[in-house]
């Protein structure tokens, strides 16, 4: 109950973050699509004000809630102004409870198997550096922050996010929620990561209904199965990469607006809505996904290209404009952006180690979720070909149909090409999947456009409803698969690390102390990085530090094990003296025994 | 000589040609006739807003300067032929505003003019150093890089670079300054100083603008402003004591002001009137915030106030209100974390304005300026104030001038938006929680435009007077004129200068052979050069560090093998030490070691038996615990236990000192090596005691010798000076034979 709850504070802070936004900044031709978009607009007027207030020297405990009272009032006036643009029709209706369904699937393993919200993964340990820093900025701003305590191992990944990749907005989206609802940024971890997944599947149904200019139920749920329960998404949700997932829908959205501004005739030497939305999106995308930025400026320039050889001035114009608003929304992120891309083009190109496991490189039926990537077995290569002519045919039937063909073309394009580069010339499996990942949203929509020709094309009734079913159960079935994989096989924020709180706040407990992975060979490294994160106030030393410290500090100090873990190997704790205990921890002063040997 | 004249004629010209083009492309027509003296203000807007973008994005300068230089002169060659755009020239009023404008680099230039090649000065504001130094990083590095630096290095700034750009977020104006720095190869100690003189005086011919806006064109305004603002002893205050963004706020000020009346009267009279002006204003909104965010809330009020009342009263102006909408919209784009930060620290430097202020009292008297002393006819930097009687009088009369300028404004709403939000600062500054330095600040920032009003004021007199108009006239502008150079006399005689001996340093910092850190020899004396530290530290860095009373916190200790710099210019030199192992030096500095230890003590063949204070070369190297810094006449001792050490070659028999007390009775004890040789009662007058060593005593070669005092004296207690040191006795000589 306590998850639902949360989850709809969430969605309506997101709801009435944006609506107002939404009313004034979105192009009248997409605001019959207002109540799919606003969310994500909500989330970009966060992060730019936010980003903005931080950098002037405000903690996120004294911008969120004058941005939230800003947004609040541009709510009501969007109540009070323009409630045409809440209507709904059948489909559009349908892709709601769609929507619903993804969010209440993808948060249902957090609801039966845990009980509360906390952070859930399949394992990535990212989760704890956006939860320190969303954390880290409720009390400080982006510039001038003191990482430097060696005590505070913790205050690593805020470092990390915030000097080094520069992912303010990422951190910032945390603070801001946990501001507002009073709580710390793990609780909404999970929630919040769900509830922007689930909310890029409407921005791909809108992406193919403005390119394909038919609404039909067909697209909704076409694109429901192959992006909104698409097991190859799914993975990456689960396994919580933060910065994927909303840039997934930042890039939809980019496209959604692109798409709708190449059609409308408007005058292009002056500024209008669109321009000031795609810049805004744009320089959101520095701070939150800022290696996303050249993956959804790219395909522009290379559109803008196609429109200087074709002498399309305005068409040229209007992407100039958006990239140079986008750099003046906030110049600063977008040299800092430019220098991390940079790195990562040289660490992806140079470096040879890939820190994760190997995962073969997908095929369309893969990509789009027709069979599970991470989690069945490699089909034969012959299924493989048949399967990809077959989609490919079918995505090249909706290509044809499509306005802005070109702009899609680039998209197209750019991935493919990329694709190519990490599969044949300098592979990597890793880059290549994100690939995948980042460009699902478009093959979802072209592809759904295709399937939805065909459909119309033969209306055979029965065979239309046999292919329909065949799909919904290859897709159920991949997604449940990894959805299960999730519910059984996970890692979460316990009950036992929340109790670490306790010891947190005490106040009698000043000096500091000793984890027990000094002495223990201790390789649950997600244990480990959530201990410190929530002992971030206390001096600890760990395995992380205990080489820097060690020569002021003497092994008498007191040391923390788990009660359920006082042995590792042929180690024993025997404590002396408990000092302080709960449920699940116990501190105190404990017989010598030698540190463990990695140290 | 001849470098000064080409560089600032090179500034000055290059401000009116690269203007040229962006200028007479963008004004507005009712603007067209103005397109001489708005073209240097046209380009430090765009400057300021575009070369900061560049920079926040991680660009140095120095690649940007040669791309938008020929940009802008295309721009200016591009609209001459192609757009056959011309200057209009009034000959009689803009030769006079040229003759002005001129007079007033020429004067302001003097102290530049007396030391005969390019530099900086100042009355003492130690302020030209950021304004040097930042341009400089900003040529060769940026914005982004400083914002990024890592936080275990906030706390040591050295040349005041991160205070600037991190804390103050001052941006545009030494942006500005870079680029120019870059086009013309210089350094930024050579501009820093110039620049803003060039800048003072392109504001004149905008307030004249403003003048022919707010009231009408009129050869006897021309003059009246010209001479009131070039000759203002409270602007040149300001200016000779580099506050270089208020400067520049100064011409921002004015220029906004004439382009927002400009726009709005079209947007009031012609209702086909659109235009790219709200843009542009914003852009100039944006640059104040980027420049001199202190200035923004005298800008924004006004403009807000007139928009809104306007409204008010015409209700079928809601096209206004859209107008300031886009205007503000626009400016919140290009600077909205300068203007969130610019929130965040007026209110937290409003809150501070009852804790000490950090600048000397202009005069002892009544530090708050009269009206009749601010528009320049008095003034409180050259005179103490006149009788308040007369000083009431004279001050109802300027105001009198003042209303009926503002009565005679054809711009009355945007006039009381001014009015209003400056006198709600002076009130504040004087009324409600009083200070000096803030009232002067808002005084000097309100300047250029209240003088506007005062000239109005006096032109509508004159228009109406039919005798002594001349005389009048003459009167009041030579009462400016006089304290204006007097103000400029003052800057001559009193002005510090950033001399040859600092520049020499520069050579130090190209020896590869050296690494710092550097100690300066003010550490051994106590005594504090701060103008001289500053500027050796801004020559030496980023190669060299040197490490001075200022900065001291962040290193060790010098010890035997530090390499202290010391000057030879005994009269500037803090310090008297004695260097070993000379490993560099020039006509005016020296660097080695100190020699402190006992062993070099004792092996050095300089003499160290015997001080005469002053007139001895290593004074501060014997000198232990309980001196205070070098006087003329001698040295005072002002702790109850002081100590010294001095070195014998062979055995020593006799203690001679000479010394004094303030007062009596002063009972001394005097050690050696911690054995009492004798005692003695000091008198007020210098007298020489003498003590016998005892044989036995004489083994050592290094002796520390200790003076106990049993009191110890306060010549402001005594009544003697202000002076509030607790001190024990003057010291003529100290030594053993």
């Amino acid at each position: 109950m306590e998850t639902l709850i949360l989850t709809i504070k969430l969605v309506l802070l997101l709801y009435i973050s944006g609506l107002g936004l939404s009313s004034i900044i979105l192009p009248k031709s997409l605001k019959s699509y207002t109540f799919f978009i606003s969310p994500w607009l909500g989330t970009i007027g966060i992060v730019v004000a936010s980003v903005y207030m931080s950098m002037a020297g405000f903690t996120m405990e004294q911008a969120s809630r004058p941005i939230f009272l800003i947004s609040s009032l541009l709510f009501l006036h969007c109540l009070l102004r323009d409630k045409a643009q809440l209507k709904f029709s059948k489909v559009s209706l349908s892709v709601l409870i769609m929507t619903s369904f993804i969010l209440l699937y993808n948060i249902w393993p957090m609801i039966f198997r845990v009980g509360y919200p906390t952070v859930m993964s399949l394992g990535n340990l990212d989760p704890v550096a956006y939860a320190t820093t969303g954390d880290y900025l409720i009390k400080n701003s982006v510039f001038g922050g003191d990482f430097q305590d060696p005590f505070v191992p913790s205050v690593a990944s805020a470092s990390d996010l915030i000097t080094y990749s520069f992912r303010w907005g990422s951190g910032i989206i945390f603070s801001y929620f946990a501001v507002l609802l009073n709580t710390r940024s793990y609780e909404i971890f999970t929630t919040l990561i769900s509830i922007f997944f689930a909310l890029t599947y409407p921005l791909v149904y809108v992406l193919a209904v403005l390119i394909y200019k038919k609404d039909k139920l067909k697209i909704a749920v076409l694109t429901f199965l192959t992006y909104g329960i698409n097991s190859t998404l799914l993975y990456i949700l689960y396994n919580a990469f933060f910065g994927q997932i909303i840039f997934g829908g930042l890039i939809a959205l980019t496209l959604v607006l692109l798409c709708q501004y190449l059609s409308d005739k408007l005058k292009t030497h002056n500024l209008n809505h669109y321009d000031l939305t795609l810049g805004l999106i744009l320089s959101s995308i520095t701070t939150i996904y800022p290696e996303g930025y050249f993956l959804a400026v790219f395909p522009m320039l290379i559109y803008g290209a196609t429109q200087l050889i074709t002498k399309n001035v305005e068409n040229l114009f209007k992407i100039v404009k958006i990239i140079i608003l986008s750099i003046i929304f906030n110049p600063f992120t977008f040299g800092t952006m430019a220098r991390w891309f940079i790195r990562m083009v040289k660490v992806t190109t140079i470096e040879e180690h890939i820190g994760w496991e190997a995962i073969r490189h997908a095929f369309p039926a893969e990509a789009l979720g027709f069979y599970n990537l991470n989690y069945y077995r490699d089909l034969p290569i012959l299924f493989d070909v048949i399967l990809t002519v077959v989609i490919l045919g079918i995505a090249f039937l909706g290509f044809l149909r499509i306005k802005n063909k070109l702009l899609i073309l680039s998209y197209a394009i750019f991935f493919i090409g990329f694709l190519f580069l990490f599969k044949f010339i300098k592979p990597n499996f890793f880059v290549y999947h994100r690939t995948i990942t980042y460009s699902v949203f478009l093959f979802s929509a072209v592809f759904s456009i295709g399937m939805t020709r065909l459909f119309d094309r033969f209306n055979y009734r029965l065979i239309i409803i046999f292919v329909f079913g065949i799909m919904i159960f290859l897709s159920l079935r991949s997604a449940n698969r990894t959805m299960f994989q999730f519910a059984s096989h996970h890692r979460s924020v316990d009950r036992p690390l929340i109790s670490l709180i306790q010891l947190d706040k005490n106040t009698k407990i000043k000096k500091p102390f000793v984890t027990s992975d000094v002495y223990f060979t201790e390789y649950d490294l997600w244990n480990r990085v959530w201990t410190y994160y929530f002992l971030n106030h206390k001096k600890i030393i760990t395995k992380a530090n205990y080489v820097t410290l060690i020569s002021e500090y003497n092994v008498k100090l007191p040391v923390l094990t788990a009660k359920n873990k006082t042995s590792n190997d042929d180690k024993v704790i025997n404590y002396k003296k408990i000092i302080w205990e709960n449920e699940f921890y116990q501190l105190g002063r404990i017989e010598p025994i030698p540190v463990s040997s990695e140290l | 000589m001849v470098e000064l004249i080409f560089y600032t004629g090179a500034l000055y010209f290059s401000l009116f040609f690269l203007g040229f083009g962006i200028t007479t492309l963008i004004l507005p027509k009712n603007l067209s006739k103005f397109s001489l003296w708005l073209s240097p203000a046209t380009l430090v807007v765009f400057l300021s807003v575009f070369l900061t973008i560049l920079s926040l994005v991680g660009i140095p300068l120095k690649y940007v300067t040669p791309v938008i230089f020929v940009l802008l002169t295309l721009t200016t060659i591009y609209s001459y032929l192609f757009k056959n755009n011309r200057l209009k020239i009034n000959y009689l009023i803009d030769g006079l505003l040229f003759i002005v404008i001129l007079t007033s680099i020429f004067i302001n230039l003097a102290p530049l003019r007396h030391a005969r090649f390019l530099t900086s000065v100042s009355l003492g504001n130690t302020d030209a150093l950021v304004y040097a130094s930042v341009p400089d990083y900003l040529v060769g590095r940026s914005i982004a890089d400083n914002l990024l630096i890592k936080p275990e290095k906030v706390n040591d700034d050295p040349t005041g670079i991160m205070n600037m750009i991190v804390s103050g977020f001052r941006w545009g104006s030494p942006a500005v300054i870079a680029f120019f720095e870059s086009l013309l190869s210089l350094q930024g100690y050579q501009i820093a100083y110039i620049f803003p003189v060039i800048i003072f005086a392109l504001t004149i011919p905008l307030g004249y603008i403003l003048f022919s806006l707010f009231y009408r064109p009129s050869h006897y305004g021309a003059l009246i402003i010209a001479f009131m603002t070039a000759f203002n002893a409270d602007l040149l205050y300001m200016l000779y004591h580099n506050f270089t963004g208020q400067v520049f706020f100064w011409l921002l000020q004015s220029y906004l002001y004439v382009f927002v009346i400009a726009h709005f009267k079209l947007l009031s009279t012609d209702k086909t009137y659109k235009s790219v002006n709200e843009i542009l204003i914003g852009i100039i909104i944006a640059s104040v915030f980027l420049s001199y965010h202190e200035g923004g809330i005298f800008i924004i009020f006004p403009l807000v106030f007139y928009i809104c009342v306007t409204f008010i009263l015409h209700q079928r102006y809601f096209r206004f209100i859209e107008s300031l909408l886009k205007i503000l919209s626009t400016a919140f784009i290009i600077s909205v974390p300068a203007i969130f930060h610019a929130i965040k620290l007026d209110i937290a430097q409003a809150s501070n304005i009852g804790k000490p202020i950090g600048w000397a009292l202009f005069r002892e008297q009544t530090p708050f300026a009269y009206p009749f002393e601010f528009f320049g006819f008095h003034s409180m930097h050259n005179y103490p104030p006149l009788s308040l009687f007369l000083s009431i009088i004279l001050s109802i009369l300027t105001l009198i001038i003042f209303c009926f300028g503002i009565k005679n404004s054809k711009m009355k709403v945007m006039t009381f938006g001014i009015v209003i939000i400056y006198g709600i600062f002076i009130f504040w500054s004087t009324i409600f929680a009083p200070n000096f330095f803030v009232y002067n600040r808002t005084i000097t920032f309100s300047l250029p435009i209240l003088i506007i009003f005062l000239s109005i004021g006096l032109v509508s007199i004159l228009n109406k007077l039919k005798k002594f108009k001349f005389l009048l006239l003459t009167s009041l502008l030579l009462l400016v004129i006089y304290n204006g150079v007097l103000m400029n006399k003052r800057f001559i005689r009193e002005s510090k200068i950033v001399g040859r001996d600092l520049i020499s340093i520069s050579e130090l910092s190209k020896n590869t052979n050296i690494s710092g850190p550097i100690f300066l020899d003010g550490f051994y004396s106590g005594k504090i050069n701060y103008w001289r530290d500053i500027w050796l530290e801004y020559f030496l860095y980023p190669k060299l560090r040197t490490v001075y009373t200022s900065n001291q916190i962040f290193f060790n200790v010098p010890t035997e093998t530090s390499l202290i710099l010391q000057s030879k210019d005994m009269l500037t030199s803090p310090a008297r030490i004695h260097l070993e192992n000379i490993v560099w030096e020039n006509s005016f500095y020296r660097l080695g070691n100190v020699c402190i230890s006992d062993n070099c003590l004792t092996t050095s063949n300089t003499d160290y038996s015997r001080i005469n204070f002053n007139s001895n070369c290593c004074e501060d190297m014997l000198l232990l615990e309980g001196w205070d810094v070098s006087e003329p006449e001698g040295r005072w001792a002002n702790a109850k236990v002081t100590t010294i050490r001095l070195i014998s070659k062979s055995s020593p028999t006799t203690l001679t000192y000479t010394a004094r007390t303030l007062e009596k009775p002063q009972h001394v004890k005097i050690y050696m090596d911690e054995i009492l040789i004798g005692e003695d009662d000091l008198e007020e007058e210098f007298l020489t005691y003498r003590h016998k060593i005892q044989p036995s005593y004489n083994k050592k070669t290094i002796h520390h010798l200790r003076f106990e005092f049993e009191n110890q004296y306060s010549p402001v207690e005594i009544g003697l000076s202000l002076d509030n040191r607790k001190l024990s006795a003057a010291f003529k000589e100290i030594g053993i034979d």
